[in-house]
């Protein structure tokens, strides 16, 4: 039985993109949502941070004689930076940072390039298209800190790989 | 958990009453099942306003009328498009909401962590903020049935009974 579903190798090309390319100084990027947090003690010195959250995959039969799959991989990317809470002109710098990670997810050639070659085990497939569906500011994450008066903020940009799976 | 949840008015008095009637008698009741449905709305929406499942606005503006007719049948409906509309209709046992953003989206994981780092505590059926006191917005546990869709209904039935009858008789 082939393998069909990429979201691990999708995911961690994410992450090498943003390991390698960041035009921005983060402290950490990981893989998974806000458990992998540190105590509210010692918050400061881990952000600014990024996550990189798999959602889903939505998938659906793009040629079922031929066995091709369309995915859609929809990802939160969150980045979570130091936030006092006390001033209003923090909010543009921290958006302005986040603006330049979702820069770089919809520009590099890393993944508009990306594809795992079929095999007997393996469906195989490339990347369509990606595109940053939004970022929001605006967002529960941010509200939840300022609720429980943790000093960090969350820029969320919702990215969406497209991928397609090869004939078998 | 069900795509819409709604109640139908489809009166068997109205469908009598309109059977071989004017198309002004039809008109009229439709006029009638449009400003009743819309009153059950309006109520419905103004029932939500009234209690704590109020954040971002989905379930009140999810709410909305419509009537449709076919030949001698008449149908008026108050539906609402949220998957948790009837959470909040019916109430609940001991059950948590997820903290969920405008894209339906929860944020588990963040409740998760502040609670386990003592920044969030349960007090009765509600959320608090360690540090400020405050119930936390946005999570809910336990929901009161407030029958947001029923109640008007019985309000409003009588006097749609009554109109329907009115405009039959004309």
């Amino acid at each position: 039985m082939k393998n069909f579903y990429y979201t691990t190798e999708i995911t961690k090309k994410i992450k090498e993109v943003l390991d390698t390319e960041l035009p921005l100084t983060v402290k950490n990027i990981n893989i998974g949502g806000f458990r992998l947090l540190p105590a509210p003690e010692v918050i400061k010195e881990y952000l600014p941070a990024v996550f990189i959250e798999p959602i889903e995959i939505d998938t659906e039969s793009a040629n079922e004689v031929l066995d091709i799959e369309a995915e859609q991989y929809p990802f939160q990317i969150l980045y979570t930076a130091p936030y006092s809470y006390e001033t209003q002109e923090e909010m543009l710098p921290k958006i302005k940072e986040a603006e330049l990670i979702a820069n770089v997810l919809r520009a590099t050639p890393v993944l508009s390039s990306f594809r795992i070659d079929p095999s007997e085990t393996e469906a195989g497939g490339m990347v369509v298209y990606r595109r940053v569906r939004g970022i929001r500011f605006d967002n529960i994450s941010t509200e939840l800190f300022a609720q429980i008066k943790v000093p960090a903020c969350v820029v969320q940009i919702d990215f969406d790989i497209f991928f397609r799976t090869f004939a078998g | 958990v069900a795509d819409s949840f709604r109640i139908i008015i489809e009166n068997e008095q109205a469908v009598k009453y309109l059977t071989g009637k004017e198309e002004s008698t039809k008109r009229r009741v439709t006029q009638i099942m449009n400003l009743v449905t819309r009153d059950i709305r309006d109520d419905a929406r103004e029932i939500i306003r009234s209690t704590e499942h109020i954040w971002q606005g989905r379930l009140i503006n999810s709410i909305l009328n419509r009537v449709s007719t076919s030949g001698d049948h008449i149908v008026g409906e108050v539906f609402s498009g949220v998957d948790y509309a009837i959470y909040i209709h019916e109430g609940t046992r001991r059950h948590y909401v997820p903290f969920v953003d405008r894209n339906g989206m929860d944020r588990l994981d963040l409740i998760w962590w502040a609670r386990s780092h003592g920044l969030i505590t349960m007090k009765g059926k509600q959320f608090i903020s360690t540090i400020t006191g405050q119930p936390i917005r946005g999570i809910t546990v336990g929901i009161e049935a407030t029958k947001f869709l029923e109640q008007p209904y019985q309000k409003h039935l009588n006097n749609f009974v009554t109109q329907i009858q009115r405009a039959g008789a004309e």
